[in-house]
């Protein structure tokens, strides 16, 4: 027996070929249909143990909780009206992340992305404005990890950017929609955004809280890196997954073209809101006259201090500052500090600020009381900014 | 099973047993077809895999069995419509070499591949799996003559018929 052919049908035979990803999930969501009808019984430990260990020896090992969930094809199939976004959820450009979180008693999953070029072959001509290849789609699923049924409500699902603080990324400012259904006990949302790929090399993060604005509460960003972090303690619901986006396509210029937009609208809003808010009350002169009045050094003579409300911040290179925000477990609230470029909040060479009043009616004829928020400029640099409350009616105060 | 422990089993046995799937179909089709049905009936027939602690030598077991199972609708498919043979598709791959200028010892490579899996794809079956259990999935002939239900002695047999089969198509590609 020649030694030569052995060598030669092993060398051959031995070549190996991987199914296609797509093959092994087909395999793997048609097993989950028919698990019901599965001897779904606890497989040999012995075996499964060995797998797993012989799995983590050579390679990493996928984080998964999929497939007990709809696939985001699936999710997409339910949310929109034609079979695009699902398709491109089911094309080798989708990205599977399968990465789950634990927080507040939910099981929050990201399923997978799915990017504006993944779109574009699955559009018909007739739908393209309606399902845009310039936005990213994200599939989540939640539920409960007691197992009870979970309540059918959207949780707030945005993304985050490396570098970018929140007030200029945000769920508003990238344009974010979301749907969402819940099926078997399990929340599934489905999250539209502005195309995230073009922040590829800053870093991307969805972020998932309870509600909008909850995000500057629940997650901090590092002043050198730019990076997003979870704050430890947080007491709501938080989750956050860093997007496994391909580097190569970010897009630099395109990035900065768009935070450039998104900055000059906040810094319009900004100006807009500090002029604009005392539009809706009444006797705006008369206020305004008794503002003027108001100083650093009188202002508890007219107003009390709410301790709750009190932030101190520097402002960044950037000249904008963050006052952040402060849960107060007692009252069970979250108190917001303003956040805004230093210029709108109290001009060069002020000392003291009024950066925007507000009123409420007394519900006893007691009259309407006078909120103003304030800020403070500190020897060292740093800022205070508080609410005040008067201490009279606004009635007694400016006739 | 849980979905995640069939997901460890595919990362783990898929490679290999799509490959011999392939070979033992000779079609892309039908080999993802047998793949898609393996898994699947491995899934339903926990039972087995959970007795059976060489887990690859089952999956082979099944692969062989759900094949031989499928093979008469896939002869009556063939005679319908004619499957392109997975030997054709490396001939086409050869020709997309040469297009792209591949350097002379790749092209030599490519054909002695093709001529090899030509000539085993050539093998009647009772031939053709023990050499492809013995060479490609390294099973002992103890285990083949478990995997295919026939004696030991009959398997050395035919290996030894198939080798010198091949001995002679092949004589080109060995030393004398």
């Amino acid at each position: 027996m020649s030694k030569n052919i052995d060598e030669l049908l092993y060398e051959v035979l031995k070549e190996e070929e991987a199914p296609s990803l797509r093959l092994n999930r087909q395999i793997l969501r048609k097993a989950c249909l028919e698990g019901n009808n599965m001897n779904m019984r606890k497989v040999n430990r012995v075996a499964a143990a060995a797998i797993a260990l012989s799995i983590a020896m050579v390679g990493t090992v996928t984080t998964y909780a999929t497939y007990r969930y709809l696939h985001p094809s699936q999710i997409a199939s339910q949310v929109s009206d034609n079979n695009a976004l699902a398709k491109a959820f089911e094309s080798e450009d989708a990205i599977e992340v399968n990465e789950t979180q634990r927080s507040n008693g939910y099981e929050i999953t990201l399923l997978g992305i799915v990017t504006g070029k993944g779109l574009e072959p699955y559009i018909p001509k007739e739908k393209i404005e309606k399902i845009q290849p310039k936005y990213t789609y994200a599939a989540f699923s939640i539920r409960k990890i007691d197992g009870s049924a979970i309540e059918n409500r959207n949780f707030c699902i945005a993304p985050l950017i490396g570098g970018v603080p929140f007030i200029e990324g945000n769920a508003a400012t990238l344009d974010v929609f979301s749907t969402c259904f819940v099926q078997d006990g399990i929340l599934y949302e489905l999250v539209q955004c502005d195309n995230l790929q073009i922040f590829a090399d800053r870093g991307v993060w969805m972020s998932v809280v309870d509600f909008f604005g909850e995000e500057r509460a629940a997650f901090q960003m590092d002043a050198a890196t730019g990076a997003y972090s979870k704050v430890e303690n947080y007491d709501g619901t938080s989750a956050l997954f860093r997007l496994p986006l391909n580097v190569s396509k970010a897009d630099k210029s395109a990035t900065e073209a768009y935070l450039d937009t998104i900055r000059k609208k906040v810094k319009d809003e900004a100006k807009e809101g500090r002029n604009g808010n005392t539009e809706f009350i009444n006797e705006k002169d008369k206020i305004d006259d008794f503002l003027k009045t108001i100083t650093a050094e009188n202002i508890d003579q007219y107003f009390t201090r709410d301790e709750n409300t009190v932030f101190t911040a520097k402002p960044d290179a950037n000249n904008w500052i963050d006052f952040g925000s402060r849960y107060v477990k007692e009252e069970d609230t979250t108190y917001y500090g303003i956040s805004g470029y230093l210029e709108y909040l109290i001009p060069d060479g002020e000392d003291f600020a009024i950066t925007s009043i507000s009123t409420s009616e007394g519900g006893d004829n007691s009259g309407t009381t006078l909120y103003i928020d304030v800020i403070f400029r500190n020897n060292d640099g740093s800022f205070t900014e508080a609410i005040y409350t008067s201490k009279k009616s606004l009635e007694e105060l400016v006739k | 099973m849980t979905i995640q422990e069939l997901e460890m089993f595919i990362n783990e046995y898929g490679k290999g047993i799509y490959s011999f799937c392939k070979k033992l179909c000779k079609n892309s089709d039908l080999t993802e077809e047998l793949y898609q049905d393996l898994w699947l009936k491995a899934c339903r027939n926990i039972d087995e895999l959970e007795t059976n602690q060489n887990v690859k030598s089952y999956l082979l077991s099944l692969a062989i069995g759900i094949w031989r199972n499928k093979k008469r609708k896939f002869a009556w498919r063939n005679r319908i419509a004619p499957q392109k043979e997975l030997i054709h598709e490396t001939d086409i791959d050869q020709e997309n070499a040469v297009g792209e200028g591949d350097i002379l010892s790749d092209i030599i490579e490519d054909e002695r591949k093709a001529a090899v899996l030509e000539a085993v794809n050539s093998l009647k079956d009772h031939y053709r799996l023990p050499v492809l259990l013995y060479y490609m999935e390294e099973q002992s002939i103890k285990d083949i003559a478990k995997l295919l239900n026939v004696p030991e002695g009959t398997i050395k047999r035919r290996l030894w018929t198939a080798r010198e089969k091949l001995k002679k198509k092949l004589e080109a590609y060995i030393d004398e």
